[in-house]
């Protein structure tokens, strides 16, 4: 909490399952993009679709495209299993290490916070492999 | 330890709140009142206690975002009226449409004593907590903890209003013991703020001072959504089953006569319910609430028996539904005819006894009980149904026929009671508007309905609490005749 006080703004978007997304809301007054009153969302189970696919998927250039359809700029991984809605699932890790789409700003033995970068002009969307595919570590 | 000194102590709390109320019964003094409340208020401190370890942190209940919102106050200077901060709400433009009292409340205790009383737990620092965090944790708690002692005084309040001071202590005392109230108001959440002040708010209605009820109808509407829609309820089906007894006949509705009682129960229906549908207005720029997503992808299940017997509590259910037979009949006596009614009473009794036995039959697994009368059912999956069945309609009968004639014999009693005919309408009253929501799937809303149980708990155990009361007050004259 105090790392995310320090280098966020107010109301800086995370990528955040239920639990974890009220945590942060209600220390740090950021946001994210599940957790919260579900009854005022337009389409919340799409979006609850998209924040699990983010997790779940093994695929950096789509995780990084979810993250980027709702501009959110980091993602809060818990090293347990979290829930988005659907089922209690560990956050597939392989995706972070692709270093053109995310880079590690904070890690401890509970949380693992990953700055999501912005979109370089030599990696549009159709040219790029996922991560997962090439097999890159 | 201590939990070890929970569960010794428990029980005998219980004793106690069981034995001021019967010696209350036979008027030994206002002295075993406070004691007996003293024991429930002791027992649902103990059984709350539970949030000092739990349920502020990770939680069911979204405990996180009124803190959040709290939090906006007390750091930002405003309450973000525009900007929910659900689901990423700020680019979206979600507006914040929950009620504010609650978060409003907490932030007005955060700003007042937040920063002493964080100082005084250094501690929480050392798990990386600034000030705001150490405050808002700590009020939060405090806040479930006075809920605690609230929770059956506001009980304890409208059940003595009602019925009379033993009836108080014993709803005081279903009130702790009903699991669905205490899984309710053991979170530091607007709900569990919105069932405290349910009590006292249907205090000041049954008084008929117009004004607190007022006050305290736009508080309750300002407090929580579902809390809101089951005072409009009860407060509604109170005015209208007012003016169905004191009238003779219904036509012309001019000419019909409106008690002053119901005129403050349709006014606090009124601005409870316009108080909350304004708010969204406001808020959301319509005041259709099936739009809300909680309508439209039909949040909660339907309340099936098993799942209603097990919220409300067995004693309160069966206390509560043989107390709604008896006051049912009597109430209808007048109208019907007395002989009618007693009829009446046993057939809902039998259905009751039915809808329990199927209930017990369902949960508690009672088959091997029953087995010995049906010997080759046993490894046969249709003839177990058959062995289920028949063995849940005899234990249907003998319940109602026991319960049908220990309510025969309260009967006398319970005519003595004829003072009380204004309260047991208002009970019955909150029962219908309790039923109406649980079940509101039959006309086809499908929302909230196995979560507004909690809110039916509370017109069953004022009944438990006044069934009780008339059992113990004909057990204490049955005994105080045969003595010289």
């Amino acid at each position: 909490m105090p790392w995310v006080r320090a280098n966020t703004a107010h109301r800086e978007r995370f990528m955040a399952c239920i639990f974890e997304g009220e945590f942060l809301m209600g220390h740090t007054l950021r946001e994210s993009m599940e957790g919260g009153d579900w009854a005022i969302v337009p389409d919340v189970v799409r979006q609850m679709g998209d924040v699990n696919d983010f997790f779940t998927t093994n695929e950096s250039f789509k995780a990084w495209q979810i993250a980027s359809k709702y501009n959110a700029t980091h993602a809060w991984v818990p090293l347990r299993d979290q829930f988005c809605g659907f089922s209690w699932e560990r956050a597939s890790m392989k995706k972070f290490s692709d270093t053109r789409y995310f880079e590690e700003a904070f890690s401890n033995e509970k949380v693992k916070i990953y700055r999501i970068l912005p979109q370089s002009s030599s990696l549009s969307a159709p040219t790029v492999k996922p991560a997962g595919s090439r097999g890159s570590g | 330890m201590a939990s070890a000194i929970l569960q010794w102590a428990a029980p005998l709390l219980c004793a106690g709140a069981v034995a001021a109320a019967v010696l209350s019964a036979k008027g030994k003094g206002k002295l075993f009142v406070w004691l007996g409340l003293a024991c429930v208020v002791a027992l649902s401190l103990s059984s709350h206690s539970l949030v000092l370890s739990e349920w502020h942190m990770p939680t069911f209940g979204n405990t996180m975002i009124h803190v959040a919102n709290a939090r906006e106050v007390l750091e930002q200077g405003g309450y973000p009226l525009w900007a929910d901060f659900s689901y990423g709400g700020l680019p979206q433009g979600l507006r914040n449409t929950y009620v504010p009292a609650y978060r409003m409340t907490l932030a007005a205790v955060g700003f007042l004593f937040g920063a002493p009383v964080a100082q005084l737990f250094p501690a929480y620092a050392l798990i990386g907590f600034d000030q705001t965090d150490a405050a808002l944790d700590l009020i939060s708690r405090f806040l479930v903890l006075l809920f605690a002692v609230l929770l059956p005084l506001g009980f304890f309040l409208l059940a003595r209003r009602l019925f009379g001071e033993p009836a108080g202590v014993f709803a005081a005392l279903f009130s702790t013991l009903c699991a669905e109230l205490l899984i309710y108001t053991v979170r530091p959440l607007p709900q569990a703020f919105g069932l405290v002040l349910l009590p006292f708010a249907f205090v000041e209605l049954v008084r008929g001072n117009k004004i607190s009820s007022v006050v305290l109808a736009l508080l309750v509407a300002m407090v929580h959504q579902e809390a809101v829609a089951f005072y409009a309820a009860v407060a509604f089906a109170y005015a209208v089953f007012l003016i169905a007894f004191e009238n003779k006949s219904y036509w012309p509705v001019a000419s019909l006569n409106v008690s002053r009682q119901a005129k403050i129960a349709l006014a606090c229906w009124l601005v409870a319910s316009v108080a909350y549908l304004g708010w969204q207005f406001y808020t959301l720029g319509s005041p259709n609430i099936f739009e809300l997503a909680q309508f439209k992808y039909h949040e909660g299940g339907p309340a099936t028996v098993e799942i209603f017997l097990a919220k409300v509590g067995w004693a309160n259910a069966l206390l509560g539904f043989a107390a709604i037979g008896v006051a049912g009949a009597w109430l209808l006596a007048g109208k019907i005819g007395r002989r009618i009614a007693q009829q009446a009473l046993a057939a809902a009794f039998f259905v009751g006894g039915l809808l329990c036995a199927h209930g017990i039959v369902k949960q508690a697994g009672f088959l091997p009980q029953l087995a010995f009368l049906f010997p080759d059912a046993v490894g046969s999956s249709s003839t177990m149904v058959v062995s289920i069945s028949v063995g849940g309609i005899l234990f249907g009968i003998a319940c109602a026929v026991v319960i049908f004639f220990v309510s025969r014999m309260l009967w006398d009693v319970v005519e003595k009671h004829k003072e009380q005919s204004g309260a047991l309408l208002f009970a019955v009253s909150a029962l219908c508007a309790g039923f109406a929501l649980v079940k509101n799937d039959v006309v086809g809303i499908n929302v909230f309905m196995d979560r507004f149980i909690v809110f039916l708990a509370l017109p069953l155990v004022l009944l438990a609490a006044w069934f009780s009361q008339v059992l113990v007050e004909r057990l204490l004259r049955k005994n105080s005749s045969v003595s010289p």
